[in-house]
């Protein structure tokens, strides 16, 4: 995107400067000798003179400001209303009958002049004003009364020539500003399905891990339950149903944006054990920090386990000390399937009692 | 008040706002074996001071009486001698440590029910160490410079204890009595009474424990 505008801004400052040059040779090389070898034709020579400096002295200004690669602004009106006025002065002091000849000089010069105030703008703008200044010429020859087919026809001739080359140039220079802000359009446009690809994409492959996940445990148990595999009365299957409904749960909450993710997967644990009528008490002491989901799952995975077969009651503590966290469970529940180690490198200690487990997972920090 | 025998009929007063705790606390108490006698002071600490509340053995107080936690009603309790048994909504370290180092003879949340509230009460009445599973988690994760500098067995003690809320479970765990399980509670319970601003209830908590033995003078001066 900054390289497109960048590309473009350097392509408009060099076209600037291509015109500069081609007024510049015209005033100099064409219209100057033009106007010295008739200063003894023009009513009063020091005004054609007068005009001629006033177009030098824009030039001179679209020079500087080139090399600051300024814009005219607003003042581009200003001088656009100066080089109309040359236009019609210079018109008025050429007696009609040299109307279609050298002498009447600004008939080419005023046009490039134009194109360089009105580089920023539409095309209609310039076609505008290079009408109206063509049209000058015609209407000194018809208030003249020297409306007679040969001067029109070569003043139309010079118009006709010198109209081509600077209607050209403008609709050179148009249409690249109209091809730089496309591209810049479209860059930016590319861009921004770029990044909504890769974030689909991201999600994409976060649903598809989790979806895998749930694959893996539940597909076997809604499968085993549909072919009568499995009892749905049998307590094993009852425990492993609770497990996956509890890790489903904290699943789903793993995706939320909260301040504290591990109280909060822990919290939809608990709600599952809760819904499944198990008393729950659930306190917390001292603080921890934000901990990676590894860290988070190995935390709450036995825990998980716990509560899932918790048959009346469970008590769940969280502990954040110096040296790290730990997620503890005490319940009238089943100690078969806990591990001794989870994910993220949390160690997990196991304590049996007559009428209840006691499970708990640290991890140091 | 002062050192009456555990046998003996127990009087507490209970400063709560919410009916409900309070008729389920006069349940708990009326259900005791021996029956503690309650005293309802609705919602209002000048119940606590004055008759039937301000003879009471022990001072139940729900530190969230409708505003700000009422601390300073604590220290006042506290300063008169009375042995006040916070029993609170809020679990927050500080809140505990707070009211802890105001010298309340123990903490429980509500969560805590009356198998804890009942021993509370005794305990309080004969002076003898009380720590909630609550009030351990809290003393646990203390990390101010002024407290007490608790062994790794005490701290281990106090976790377990905070987060199994059973003293065999803790004993299977540690692998050592319950005895020694109680005897280590009780010690980190002495600490802080031995600590912090000085109050009559925590010198009367340390007086009896040395005088029992479950903590000697050297312990003390750590």
């Amino acid at each position: 995107m900054a390289d497109s505008r960048a590309t473009m801004a350097r392509l408009r400052g060099q076209l600037r400067l291509a015109v500069l040059i081609i007024a510049v040779a015209d005033l100099a090389a064409l219209d100057l000798p033009a106007m010295v070898t008739h200063l003894d034709v023009y009513r009063v020579a020091w005004l054609v003179v007068a005009c001629y400096l006033v177009l030098v002295a824009i030039l001179a200004t679209e020079a500087v400001l080139i090399s600051r690669r300024r814009s005219w602004g607003v003042w581009r009106w200003p001088a656009l209303g100066l080089t109309l006025a040359v236009s019609v002065l210079v018109n008025a002091l050429i007696p009609a009958a040299e109307v279609p000849g050298y002498a009447n000089w600004t008939i080419d010069g005023i046009g490039w002049v134009a194109i360089l105030l009105l580089m920023d703008l539409h095309l209609g703008v310039l076609l505008g004003v290079l009408a109206a200044h063509f049209a000058t010429s015609f209407v000194h020859l018809a208030v003249a009364g020297a409306f007679a087919p040969i001067a029109v026809i070569n003043v139309g001739t010079d118009i006709v020539t010198i109209g081509a080359f600077q209607v050209t140039a403008g609709a050179a220079t148009w249409m690249l500003r109209y091809a730089a802000t496309s591209a810049a359009r479209a860059t930016e446009a590319e861009e921004a399905v770029r990044a909504a690809e890769s974030i689909a994409e991201r999600v994409h492959d976060d649903r598809r891990r989790r979806s895998q996940q749930l694959d893996a445990e539940v597909r076997p148990l809604l499968t085993g339950l549909a072919d009568g595999s499995l009892d749905p009365a049998a307590e094993q299957t009852r425990r492993d149903c609770a497990i996956a409904a509890a890790r489903m749960r904290r699943l789903f909450a793993e995706g939320d944006d909260v301040d504290d993710r591990l109280l909060h997967e822990l919290k939809a644990c608990v709600d599952v054990a809760e819904r499944r009528g198990v008393l729950v008490d659930l306190a917390t002491q001292g603080s921890w920090p934000g901990l990676p989901l590894d860290v988070r799952r190995g935390l709450t995975e036995a825990p998980v386990r716990v509560l899932s077969t918790a048959r009346n009651w469970a008590r769940v503590t969280v502990l954040g000390t110096d040296s790290g966290v730990s997620v503890s469970v005490v319940a009238d529940a089943v100690a078969a399937g806990i591990p001794a180690e989870a994910d993220g490198a949390v160690m997990i200690t196991t304590v049996e009692d007559e009428d209840r487990l006691w499970v708990r997972a640290t991890w140091q920090s | 008040m002062g050192a009456s025998d555990v046998a003996e009929l127990i009087t507490a007063v209970i400063v709560d706002d919410h009916p409900a705790i309070t008729a389920g606390v006069r349940a708990w108490c009326a259900a005791a074996t021996p029956p503690v006698t309650l005293v309802d002071a609705e919602g209002k600490v000048a119940r606590a001071w004055t008759e039937p509340g301000a003879s009471a053995d022990v001072v139940i107080f729900d530190l969230q009486l409708g505003g700000p936690p009422a601390f300073r009603e604590v220290e006042q309790l506290v300063d008169a001698g009375r042995q006040v048994i916070v029993y609170s909504q809020r679990a927050d370290r500080d809140t505990v440590l707070t009211c802890l180092d105001l010298g309340v003879f123990t903490y429980l949340t509500k969560a805590e029910g009356p198998d804890h509230l009942i021993p509370a009460i005794r305990a309080a009445a004969a002076n003898l160490p009380y720590t909630s599973p609550s009030l351990g988690g809290a003393i646990s994760t203390d990390r101010r410079p002024s407290r007490p500098q608790l062994s790794e067995r005490e701290m281990e003690t106090l976790v377990a204890w905070f987060e199994s809320d059973s003293k065999r479970l803790v004993a299977g765990k540690l692998g050592v009595s319950i005895k020694t399980v109680e005897t280590y509670i009780d010690r980190v319970r002495i600490k802080y009474a031995n600590t912090g601003r000085p109050a009559r209830t925590k010198a009367a908590l340390v007086e009896r424990a040395i005088q029992d033995g479950l903590i000697g003078m050297e312990d003390l001066n750590s």
